[in-house]
Formats: structure tokens, sequence, C-alpha cells
């Protein structure tokens, strides 16, 4: 009996479906690479900054037009659609406030750069980057913590290590950077591509007795 | 049994259960339903493992009782089928739970 009206259980199984599709770990494994693309680019090209940036807020949008169109053409017809309770909804919009934070934080460690960088006797790059990762560490935990997504706590140490595991790395070869991101991009991009493929195998778009795609 | 059993409502305390509700398939969709606001026709296939047709025909019994409500738009090119509980739904899912756990909870272990 106590399986069938554990209801928290259900409403959470019913939640954790919709990252099944792996999605989720693609898209912030490539918003991670694209941030090593952007470091990598400045050291190791001669492309003026504008033009770094512009090629990487085109990557950004692509990525994340990716990833919304994943949910509707790949996602949804398989899955279908549901609208979670009033407690879940709660949740999410604490998420979606965190994220809001998240993003004034860092664009306030941005825009201190050019003070905090000149403290002197600290690397220039130690403060801000410091920042960064405890920023990382925080919201991704409290995202992990709201949207039961648990591999969420980890991929926040990821974002969070990636830049001084690079600098690490940069000492010993030119490559540093982009082997670190590489790596810690591919913490989040692997699991997440298994995902996709087994999600693509186990849920087959949904179909009527007539064979007519449901949705 | 006595003459008193034979004649009216039974005294077993699930002789007089919501059918409606207690149907396993009817029972898995109520309850996914009382977790969410509302779930369209594909994922409750995908969260009760009920085939199309079956689904169909209970989510058809279950909204004659008043409840579910089924709501169908267009999405595209396709028909959306969202599904919701109504209050009443709730009310006896909410009665069909309490009777059924006080007539287990009272037998011996």
């Amino acid at each position: 009996m106590s399986a069938i009206i554990s209801s928290k259980e259900l409403e959470r199984k019913a939640f954790r479906t919709t990252f099944q599709d792996g999605l989720w770990d693609i898209y912030l494994g490539m918003l991670l690479l694209i941030i090593g693309a952007g470091i990598s680019i400045a050291r190791m090209t001669s492309l003026p900054p504008t033009s770094t940036n512009i090629l990487l807020a085109v990557f950004a949008i692509t990525v994340m037009s990716g990833f919304f169109l994943g949910k509707k053409y790949i996602t949804v017809p398989r899955l279908g659609r549901v609208k979670f309770g009033p407690a879940r909804r709660t949740k999410q919009k604490k998420v979606t406030l965190l994220l809001s934070l998240s993003a004034m934080v860092g664009l306030a460690v941005l825009v201190s750069f050019g003070y905090i960088r000149r403290i002197e006797g600290v690397a220039p790059w130690v403060i801000p980057f410091v920042l960064f990762g405890i920023n990382s560490v925080v919201v991704f935990s409290l995202g992990a913590y709201y949207l039961d997504y648990t591999r969420a706590y980890l991929y926040g140490w990821c974002y969070a290590l990636a830049f001084p595991v690079g600098i690490f790395l940069q000492n010993h070869t030119d490559l540093g950077f982009l082997l670190s991101y590489l790596f810690f991009s591919a913490i989040m991009l692997v699991p997440g591509v298994v995902l996709l493929i087994r999600f693509l195998r186990d849920y087959p778009v949904a179909v009527n007795e007539s064979g007519e795609a449901l949705e | 049994m006595t003459g008193a059993d034979e004649s009216g409502a039974g005294l077993h305390p699930l002789a007089d259960i919501n059918r409606v509700v207690h149907g396993p398939a009817r029972l898995m969709v109520l309850t996914s339903l009382y977790v969410v606001d509302s779930a369209d026709f594909v994922f409750l296939v995908r969260l009760t493992g009920l085939t199309w047709g079956n689904l169909s025909s209970h989510l058809s019994k279950l909204e004659e009782a008043g409840y579910i409500n089924i709501k169908k738009k267009i999405i595209g090119k396709r028909v959306n089928t969202m599904v919701s509980m109504t209050g009443a739904g709730r009310a006896a899912f909410k009665a069909y739970k309490h009777q059924m756990q006080q007539a287990l909870d009272d037998l011996p272990d």
C-alpha cells in the first residue's frame, strides 16, 4: 500500500524523468567548453577581443538554441508534457531567482575585474576566479538541491576547477587551458551523450494504436 | 455470513470501497495526477505503463465519474490532450486512501 500512495516519491520520480534525456548535461558541458574555447582563442590566436566575443556569443546562442530545440523535438514527443504542483513550481522559481542572482554576481565580477586585479602581491586572475568558483559551486549545489538534479553538485566543481587547473597545466604545456576545459566539459558531456542515447533507445516517439505520433 | 450481512451493505470496511478509484489502472492514473497539476496523454502512458487504448478507456471512465478533466488543444499540427484531477476526484482519492489505510492498518501482523 505504501508503494502506491507514496505520492512524494512518485512526484519526484515524475520530475526526475525530465532529466533523463541528458540534454542539461550536454548543455552545461558545451557552455563550459565555450568558456574554455574563449580563453584558448584569446591566448593562442591574434583575433581581436571583439571578434572573439562575437564568436563566443554565436556559439553560446547556438548551444542554447540546440538545447531548447532538443527539449521540443526530442524530449516532449517521447516523454510528454507535465505541469507540476505548487511546491515544485516554487522550487523552480527559486532556481530561476538563483540563476539571475548568479548572473548578476558574474557581471559584478566582470565589471570589478579591472579594479580587483590591481591588488599587489596577488596574481591578477586569482580574485575574479575565486569569486567565479564560489559562485559556481553555490549556484550549482542549490540548483541540484532544489531540482533533485544530483549530478549538478559535481558540475559546480567542474566549473570552479577548470580555470585553476588550466593555469596549472599551462605551466607545462601551451594547451593547458584547452586540455583542462576539455577534461571538465567531458565530465558533463560523456554522461549527457550516454543518457541521450539511452533515452532515445528506451523512449521511442509515443504512437497511438493507429501508429500516429501522439505529439 | 449472517442474514444482516446478506441483506444490505456489507460490514467489511472495504465493502463500500469506491470501485471507480479501486481499479489498478485507474488507481495508477489517479495517483499520477494527484502529484502533478496536469499531464498530457504521452506522459501518463510513460508513467503508468498502460497502452494507448487501455489508458484512453480508463480516462473516459474517470471523466464520466467527474474525477478528471480532459482538455484538448492543438499544438503545432497535433492534438494535445491534457488531463487534470478535479476537486471531486481529489476528494474521492483522499477518501479512498483513508479507507484503504484504515482497513489495512487494522489487520494483525
